[in-house]
């Protein structure tokens, strides 16, 4: 990096905090592509090695080499934020980045969602990649990759209520209660013999329905200390990882929206490096093509447009002489909808910064205008019942609260189906896959993960769930394999119905 | 603000490289697992057997619970509600398709080796990769020089040798380094070796019925049993030739790429093709020099009065072939299968007699693992 560039990251740099963005310090390298291909597919730098990070490290390759996808900068939520620059990038391109970095450093900081994550956590991974390394050393790395596997395929279900530390559950307990029929009679001499009732305190198990699998096997399944530390290791970096996915649209919505704003109040740029920025920063948000989702372009249109809307409100507040004298910070028309507020647009982009996930960010601001604006539309296979032979895709609606409702739904419960334990105190680990869920599982993966977990419990296992006619049956792992039971209690002989159909379909 | 300048060796690290890795030896081990289902893809058999061929090969999967129906998703652009954005396949193949949407749904080109697959089913079916060459082979013996000594007939004196050490020595004893002086220690003879060369030949003889009714599909799984077994034998003999005799009514010696083209005339008479074939056996492949193996497949539909022909000459082949065996194709639903000439081959009971069903593309793995497994037999019996 040359001195200038470096002077110029600088200035950048103190833009942005004149701005009032406030992010950790920033180290930054130039790495190579297979660098960036390599900390992508893993997540940070020092992560513990897996085959399934190969894999993704494969498809990077696969993709990077092709031309299809560049990755510029990667950013680590860390304290201090460490950003990797492609060795190839221009410098133009890199102040981009550099406005960019600080930016999302700056959400990581102050995001609610990124509260309780471990902002030392490059050196927390690296600790447990060396862990894991000597884990495979003493115990067979076949065994250590299969216990991983375990950790992996549960990862997803976490309970963001609870967090990452937690208590085991209160151990059930014998109470007597003394009943008299008047508090403190005994004070007042009366002979009155009181009744004593006995119950066990805590006697559910779990108390409530748990959705954090792994916390649930790690505590109450038996296995060897170093199973429980894999495990524990995989579900600690999970609860990192999470909220990235959980703020992937804003994240970058707010980057997006910073890089441009710095950019263009930075005075130095010549006409040639201003054009070279404008190309890319229109690359970054560009709709995409292929009538894709962009996250980038739909974050920084909705924070471009919360500014000029409250900006707008702003105005409105300013005129309205007892909005102003009230203590209320906006104010609403009957529908609901704001129409004064003593925010201006730039306060309210960084107070839902700092308290908005993607769900409510799409919910609540992702308005009808703009969705019409941005041609957004929701598309899927045409349903069954229509034409059940029919695997078309086709455009199912421009309205716009199917449109939030179907972006914000693939970030539900960390995008995975609701799962928790029920009951667990006859043995039996009885899982059960939310009724308000009207998904069904995928079947074949369903099977295989009910493996797993068996594994773990080392004994029987029932899921219950529905099919995609909402009837009610369970899947069983036991010794034998998984089977499909249904309500009367019989095996179900055809589980998959596309497994089913391609066997119609065969010659 | 910080910059880091080069001071991690990121060149050193192969972390993600070392992963592909052992993603990829995952996946072949997936491929072992599954080989029945592999080895009669057209991928495979349509190259040459010599190449590495990429298989296309899902990423590996990773379980966990997710939905089965893939999920509704968003994108821009103009159109209005219930216009098709993607047709979807005709059959189930487009079903990999949906919108992407499905994790998984990404094809890994996996690079694998024939001679890795042939490893791995040989592996799989217990067999030992270099097997004891048949007694059939031709021996020849050369000889090859081999060492130098100091003494020895004088037709092999090596002259240049010997000048070469009568200056070493004389330079060694202070003499001037040149050549003169010659005396016996430094004659130097060649000496030679016998080296005895086995040659196996293998001659298979692939027949195969291509009457009108030997639908593609059909002959599909002959061509990919055949191409397996010719793959085995080029690994168990020196030398393996192939000749191809298609038959229909009457048979001809056909090159490969004609081998396997629908002949436009009706009626089946099996026993042309066993005549042809002990005709060409007679003339061209001494028994001593070549190992015979002769396969057979139809779907069975043979002219009634032909089939105790057949069995007759089945019997002469037997005489002469390694192996003969006849694989009876029932590749379709509702065909109603002839199985005369089946029933009367069985009844030869040979033990270098094989007779099989093909019905479906898993079948060639088991037609292959009984071929495999009567060679074995075939070889404790000679030993």
């Amino acid at each position: 990096m040359n001195e200038r560039l470096e002077k110029r990251f600088e200035e950048i740099e103190v833009l942005a905090k004149k701005h009032g963005l406030d992010f950790f310090p920033v180290v930054y390298e130039e790495v190579p592509r297979e660098v960036i291909w390599d900390i992508a597919s893993y997540g940070l730098p020092t992560r513990m090695s897996h085959w399934s990070f190969g894999r993704s490290y494969v498809h990077q390759k696969y993709y990077g080499e092709m031309g299809y996808s560049k990755i510029y900068e990667l950013v680590l939520n860390n304290d201090p934020s460490f950003a990797f620059l492609d060795l190839t990038n221009s410098d133009v391109v890199n102040m981009l980045v550099c406005a960019h970095v600080c930016a999302h450093s700056d959400f990581f900081k102050n995001n609610i969602c990124f509260a309780r994550t471990n902002r030392n956590m490059v050196n927390q991974a690296e600790r447990n990649a060396k862990s894991m390394d000597m884990y495979k050393n003493k115990y067979q790395i076949d065994a250590v990759e299969d216990w991983m596997d375990v950790g992996f395929a549960l990862d997803a279900h976490l309970d963001w209520r609870l967090g990452e530390d937690r208590q085991r559950y209160p151990e059930p307990e014998m109470v007597q209660q003394v009943i008299r029929s008047l508090p403190f009679s005994d004070l007042h001499g009366d002979d009155e013999k009181p009744s004593v009732k006995q119950y066990i305190k805590n006697s559910q198990f779990p108390p409530f329905k748990e959705k954090d699998l792994l916390f649930f096997l790690v505590n109450y399944a038996q296995m060897l200390p170093w199973q429980r530390e894999v495990l524990s290791i995989i579900r600690s970096e999970a609860y990192y990882f999470a909220p990235q996915f959980l703020t992937k649209i804003m994240n970058e919505g707010w980057a997006s929206f910073w890089h441009a704003e710095l950019m263009y109040e930075y005075q130095n740029l010549s006409p040639e490096e201003h054009l070279e920025f404008s190309k890319a920063h229109a690359g970054v948000v560009s709709p995409g093509g292929g009538g894709g989702f962009n996250p980038y372009y739909v974050g920084f249109r909705v924070f471009k447009d919360i500014e000029e809307r409250w900006d707008k409100y702003y105005k409105e507040g300013q005129k309205n002489q007892s909005f102003m004298q009230s203590a209320a910070i906006e104010a609403y028309d009957d529908k609901g909808n704001v129409v004064m507020s003593k925010m201006t647009g730039r306060q309210k982009m960084f107070q839902v910064r700092a308290e908005d996930d993607d769900i409510s960010f799409i919910l609540n601001y992702l308005s009808d205008d703009l969705v019409e604006d941005m041609n957004l539309f929701t598309y899927g296979l045409r349903g069954k019942s229509e034409d059940p032979d029919s695997d078309d895709i086709i455009l199912k609606s421009r309205k716009a609260e199917q449109v939030r409702n179907i972006i914000t739904e693939k970030l539900h419960n960390n995008g995975a189906p609701l799962i928790y334990v029920l009951e667990a105190s006859s043995g039996t680990l009885v899982l059960e896959h939310d009724p308000l869920e009207e998904m069904p599982l995928d079947p074949k993966y369903a099977k295989e993960t009910l493996k797993y977990v068996r594994a773990v419990w080392k004994n029987n296992v029932v899921l219950k769930t529905k099919d995609r006619y909402s009837k009610a049956f369970e899947y069983r792992a036991s010794q034998d394999g998984v089977i499909m039971v249904d309500s009367n209690g019989d095996e179900m002989e055809v589980c998959d119905p596309e497994e089913a159909e391609e066997d119609q379909a065969a010659p | 603000m910080g910059v880091i300048r080069n001071k991690i060796p990121w060149d050193l690290r192969q972390r993600g490289q070392m992963d592909s890795n052992r993603h990829a030896q995952k996946i072949k081990e997936a491929i072992r697992k599954n080989l029945q289902h592999i080895i009669a893809e057209e991928e495979i058999i349509s190259t040459d057997g010599k190449r590495t061929t990429k298989i296309p090969i899902k990423y590996l999967d990773s379980y966990h619970f997710r939905h089965g129906v893939p999920k509704d998703g968003v994108g821009h652009g103009d159109g209005k509600e219930g216009d098709v954005l993607k047709e979807g396949g005709e059959d189930g193949k487009g079903k990999g398709n949906k919108a992407g949407d499905k994790p998984g749904s990404n094809i890994y080109d996996a690079e694998v080796s024939i001679e890795e697959l042939t490893r791995m089913m040989l592996e799989d079916l217990g067999l030992p990769w270099f097997e004891d060459k048949e007694k059939k082979q031709i021996i020849t013996t050369h000889v090859k020089y081999t060492d130098l000594r100091k003494t020895g007939p004088m037709p092999n004196w090596h002259k240049k040798k010997t000048i070469l050490e009568n200056i070493k020595r004389n330079a060694s004893e202070g003499k001037e380094p040149r050549f003169g002086d010659l005396q016996q220690d430094d004659m130097r003879f060649r000496t030679w070796d016998e080296v005895i060369e086995r040659h196996s030949n293998a001659v298979v003889y692939l027949m195969m019925d291509r009457s009108g009714s030997m639908d593609e599909p059909k002959r599909y799984l002959c061509k990919a049993t055949f191409w397996w077994i010719c793959r085995f034998l080029e690994h168990k003999y020196d030398n393996v030739e192939v000749v191809f005799i298609a038959h229909d009514y009457n048979a001809q010696i056909v090159p490969e790429k004609d081998f396997f083209i629908l002949s436009n005339d009706g009626g089946t008479r099996c026993s042309s093709a066993y005549e042809l074939c002990l005709a060409d056996i007679k003339d061209h492949r001494p028994l001593h020099v070549w190992n015979i193996y002769c396969f057979h497949f139809s779907d069975g539909d043979n002219w009634g009065d032909d089939n105790d022909r057949c069995v007759q000459l089945v019997k002469e082949m037997l005489t002469k072939a390694n192996m003969f065996a006849y694989g009876q194709v029932e590749y379709g639903r509702y065909g109603d299968f002839q199985t005369a000439l089946l029933e009367s081959l069985k009844k030869i009971e040979h033990p270098r007699m094989m007779t099989t069903v093909l019905s479906k593309k898993e079948d060639v793995y088991t037609v292959l693992q009984s071929f495999l497994g009567k060679e074995v037999e075939k070889n404790k019996e000679t030993k």
